[in-house]
């Protein structure tokens, strides 16, 4: 395991959406590189810590996953506090979880306290069968300026990929984490649009 | 000159002074003309004689000597009439004294027709006796300027003296025979028509100026036994008449003294008539088991009454004045004061027509008592009042009455309550269409309890408001009222009996009316504000209240952790205990406040309680091993505990986990402090994760160093620790 000095900086993740689009499987599967087909509700609060290596260098990942269900959500305006990156999850096969997008992306706009903070959609589930296409998930991320990537929990697809697509996001956006970051680092880095337009496709 | 001179001689022998003066001026302007005459006669002439002159001189001579004869005479008659003067005066002074002879003739006969009438005065014919003490005092009277001197004063005042024994006596008498007519006893009188002549003993009483004395205790015995009883709702008026003669033994006549004269006596005991058949009218004020509530049988009462004293009086129509002059405003002030607007106003139950009919029966017994027993009211009146202002007093009343049943309401007890719900039709008292209007107000009030006595009151004001539309200030007034009568104290220490459920149920009523004053009662809107913050200022109350127990039961748990755990003492208990205190709270007020109100002011108290408890470690310098590892275990029994205050249907451990985090923000803040008290250093930066885990989301870094330096001792590992907690 890495030690604290080798670690760049630390990053606040958090994982948001409606109730089953598959937040923890996508935890679960980034962190454990596990799947439980039969994963229960969160309740509440889940947080795992990752380290990933970005460009040869070393970034601890403190992730949040909320409870999607209204009943149990506990997620308040302090747990937004900090967080330098936001994955927004739906589920490719539930229509309805496409179109509650909206209040979502509008409590994070509300709650979260870095003004540039990185936001990805993430269309989950693609191994079903699918009722919300490709396109009108990277519409909906071209409309509010976010990484979009579409991926699977159960088959791995895109996973990987998109929690180190936005960690890179995060690192290339100026200002966002160096405050908190108490070491000299050096990253290549694409200009501003590229970091604005860009989104993953693997 | 010579004749002259005779003339004024014969003169002062026949005439008066003033006829002699008048003379002698005459003369005197005579002997003017002649020297005149002389004089001219001598310038006529031009030729003087010796002989001419000679009889000048003489005639001069003469003339001189006439003069003086004259003077001499004049003075004589000054002498002479200042002595006749002086006999005038004499005369004069002896004519007065023989009047004043004259008038003590007179004066003395009028004396001797005194005294002889006194003499003849005989008490037991009090009639006789009084006409003549009345003629002799008159007669005093009139001479009585006539005295003068000291000596006359004395025997006037002992003449006087025997005229008041004389009065006494026969003012006994004419009481006595008073007596014998009337009879007063408890709430009752006994007339006895045929005891006495009461013109005679009127007359009597009249000539001896005692009528006043005996007629003011007789009225004020009439009113105290009889009319004012009359005059209330608890007596009803008997008359009737008796020919059962009152039988009085000599002995029980009380004997007055002379000198008690002006002391008081009673009807009561006065009777020396004996015993006899007789027509007595009795009137009695009879005591009712149960008050009345007609005003007919008021006026019934008093028309009884009034009716059975006339017809003692009905020959006497100026005593019959006299007592309408007395009894009549006493009656008035007696009926303003207490019964009558009771009993038309109030009796009626707010059914304007009762009142109507029962103020047409007043105006009929006025004109009665008017016209058929010279019974006269003084002007105005309480019944001119009613009958005048009778559509304003009415609403007045009204208006009254339902003030002062809703201040009962306001004042009763608020622990008897209802439920309000207006969304459950079948246990609803609404109607339909009030719950229909209810359902479209956009602020509904929610399900809770209410005092029953708050939502009486809001019915009442709404009948009143159908009632009387027009009765705008009504509602205004009366939860004016409210905000008055129910105070909350500002502090605890003077709550009194205001306990945490009585302030909630003040809380309720107060939100209960504001509701009603915004959506249910005109020109109330103004109050509103006033009525959320008499709300306010209950859940405030109820709220410091408890926070002020917890703080105590906290201080308990929290005190000498150290000592307690070295001697082995569960310091679990303690902390149970405010759990025990939550939970009995949230028995006693669950369903009296509306649901979600009382889960976030419960998930308020909670939150204070866990906040608390933080501050006081968070403020300990050092936490030992022990102390620590017993802590944490009460605090997670005491948040297993409390978290199942809300746990609402949730069916797992950590679904109430959950929701108990949802609903007290310190929730989480709690738990983790739990956690550190037994966590390593490892354990702990696995929370932290450089400012990004959830112990970074409640503590600061500040607040985790402080803790890791209570609880870890000062090493090289510790210090380094610290180092990355920024």
């Amino acid at each position: 395991m890495a030690s604290s000095d080798e670690i760049l900086t630390t990053l606040k993740i958090l994982i948001i959406g409606q109730s089953g689009v598959g937040k923890s499987s996508l935890l679960l599967r980034f962190t454990d590189d596990i799947f439980d087909p039969d994963q229960p509700a969160t309740i509440g609060v889940d947080f795992k810590v990752k380290t990933l290596s970005i460009d040869g260098n070393l970034v601890k990942l403190a992730i949040w996953d909320t409870a999607g269900q209204e009943r149990f959500r506990t997620l308040t305006p302090s747990y937004y506090r900090g967080a330098q990156g936001a994955i927004l999850v739906y589920d490719v096969s539930s229509r309805a979880s496409f179109e509650r997008l909206e209040p979502w992306l509008q409590e994070l706009n509300t709650y979260a306290t870095k003004s540039n903070i990185v936001k990805m959609l993430v269309g989950n589930k693609i191994d079903k069968d699918r009722v919300v296409t490709r396109e009108e998930g990277l519409q909906f991320a071209r409309r509010h300026s976010m990484l979009f990537i579409e991926a699977s929990a159960k088959s791995k697809e895109g996973v990987q990929c998109a929690f180190e697509e936005l960690v890179q996001k995060v690192i290339q956006t100026p200002g966002l984490w160096e405050s908190d970051n108490r070491q000299g680092f050096s990253l290549q880095r694409g200009g501003e649009e590229a970091a604005s337009e860009s989104w993953c496709s693997c | 000159m010579s004749n002259f001179l005779a003339e004024v001689l014969h003169a002062k022998e026949n005439a008066t002074i003033d006829e002699l003066n008048e003379i002698l001026r005459t003369l005197g302007s005579k002997i003017s003309q002649l020297k005149h005459n002389v004089v001219q006669s001598l310038h006529s002439t031009f030729v003087l004689y010796d002989t001419d002159v000679d009889r000048v001189v003489e005639w001069y001579t003469q003339i001189l000597d006439a003069k003086e004869q004259t003077e001499k005479l004049e003075n004589q008659l000054g002498e002479d009439k200042q002595i006749l003067h002086s006999a005038n005066e004499d005369l004069e002074q002896i004519n007065c004294e023989l009047g004043q002879c004259q008038a003590s003739i007179v004066l003395l006969k009028s004396l001797v027709d005194i005294v002889k009438n006194l003499e003849r005065a005989d008490p037991a014919d009090y009639y006789n006796a009084a006409r003549l003490i009345k003629e002799s005092e008159d007669e005093l009277s009139s001479i009585a300027g006539s005295f003068r001197n000291a000596e006359d004063h004395i025997w006037v005042k002992q003449l006087r003296a025997r005229f008041s024994d004389l009065v006494v006596d026969v003012y006994d008498k004419c009481r006595k025979e008073w007596g014998a007519l009337f009879r007063f006893d408890t709430n009752s009188l006994t007339i006895y028509p045929h005891a006495a002549n009461i013109d005679q003993l009127i007359t009597s009483l009249r000539n001896i100026k005692s009528f006043n004395r005996v007629w003011e205790k007789f009225v004020n015995m009439l009113w105290q036994e009889l009319f004012k009883p009359a005059c209330s709702t608890e007596f009803k008026i008997e008359v009737c008449e008796s020919n059962t003669g009152l039988k009085y033994e000599a002995d029980d006549v009380p004997t007055r003294e002379r000198d008690s004269f002006i002391g008081e006596t009673s009807f009561l005991h006065v009777n020396d008539v004996q015993d006899k058949e007789r027509d007595n009218i009795v009137i009695r004020a009879k005591k009712l088991d149960k008050p009345f509530s007609n005003a007919a049988e008021l006026f019934g009462n008093l028309t009884e009454l009034i009716t059975g004293i006339n017809s003692v009086f009905c020959e006497n129509q100026t005593e019959m004045t006299n007592l309408a002059n007395v009894i009549a405003p006493k009656i008035c002030n007696e009926l303003a004061n207490k019964y009558l607007k009771t009993l038309i106003l109030q009796k009626c139950g707010g059914d304007i027509e009762i009142a109507r009919a029962d103020v047409a029966h007043m105006k009929k017994f006025v004109r009665y008592l008017e016209d058929e027993m010279n019974f006269h009211f003084p002007e105005p009146n309480i019944f001119q009042d009613i009958e005048d202002n009778f559509d304003s007093l009415f609403k007045s009343q009204v208006r009254e009455a339902l003030v002062v049943k809703l201040r009962d309401l306001i004042k009763s007890d608020v622990h008897n309550t209802d439920e309000i719900n207006y969304e459950g039709v079948p246990n609803s008292k609404l109607s339909a269409d009030e719950i229909i209007l209810l359902r479209k107000n956009p602020a509904l009030f929610p399900r809770c309890v209410v005092s029953k006595s708050i939502a009486v009151l809001v019915q009442l004001l709404k009948e009143h408001m159908k009632q009387y539309p027009k009765d705008v200030g009504m509602s205004a007034s009366v939860l004016s009222l409210y905000l008055a009568l129910v105070k909350i104290p500002k502090h605890e220490a003077d709550a009194g009996e205001l306990v945490p459920l009585t302030s909630v149920l003040i809380h309720n009523n107060s939100l209960f009316l504001a509701h009603h004053a915004g959506y249910t009662f005109e020109l109330c809107d103004d109050l509103v504000p006033d009525l959320r913050g008499k709300a306010s200022q209950a859940i405030a109350f109820m709220m410091r209240s408890v926070r002020s127990k917890l703080n105590e039961l906290i201080s308990t748990a929290m005190s000498s952790i150290e000592e307690r755990v070295d001697r082995g003492i569960d310091i679990t208990h303690d902390f149970l205990v405010i759990t025990a205190e939550l939970k009995r709270l949230n028995t006693v007020m669950t369903g009296v406040l509306p649901p979600l109100s009382w889960h976030d002011i419960l998930a308020t108290l909670v939150d204070h309680t866990l906040n608390e408890m933080c501050s006081k470690v968070l403020a300990w310098d050092d936490i030992p091993a022990n102390s620590a590892s017993e802590l944490a275990s009460a605090f997670t029994q005491f948040a297993v505990a409390t978290s199942s205050l809300f746990k609402g249907d949730a069916s797992s451990p950590r679904e109430v986990e959950a929701l108990t985090a949802r609903a007290v923000k310190k929730w989480q803040r709690f738990k983790l402090l739990s956690f550190v008290l037994t966590a390593s250093m490892k354990e702990i930066e696995s929370k932290w994760v450089g400012g990004c885990g959830p112990l970074a989301i409640e503590y600061s870094a500040e607040e985790v160093r402080r803790l890791v330096r209570a609880l870890f001792q000062n090493t090289d590992r510790r210090a380094a620790f610290l180092a990355t907690i920024k």
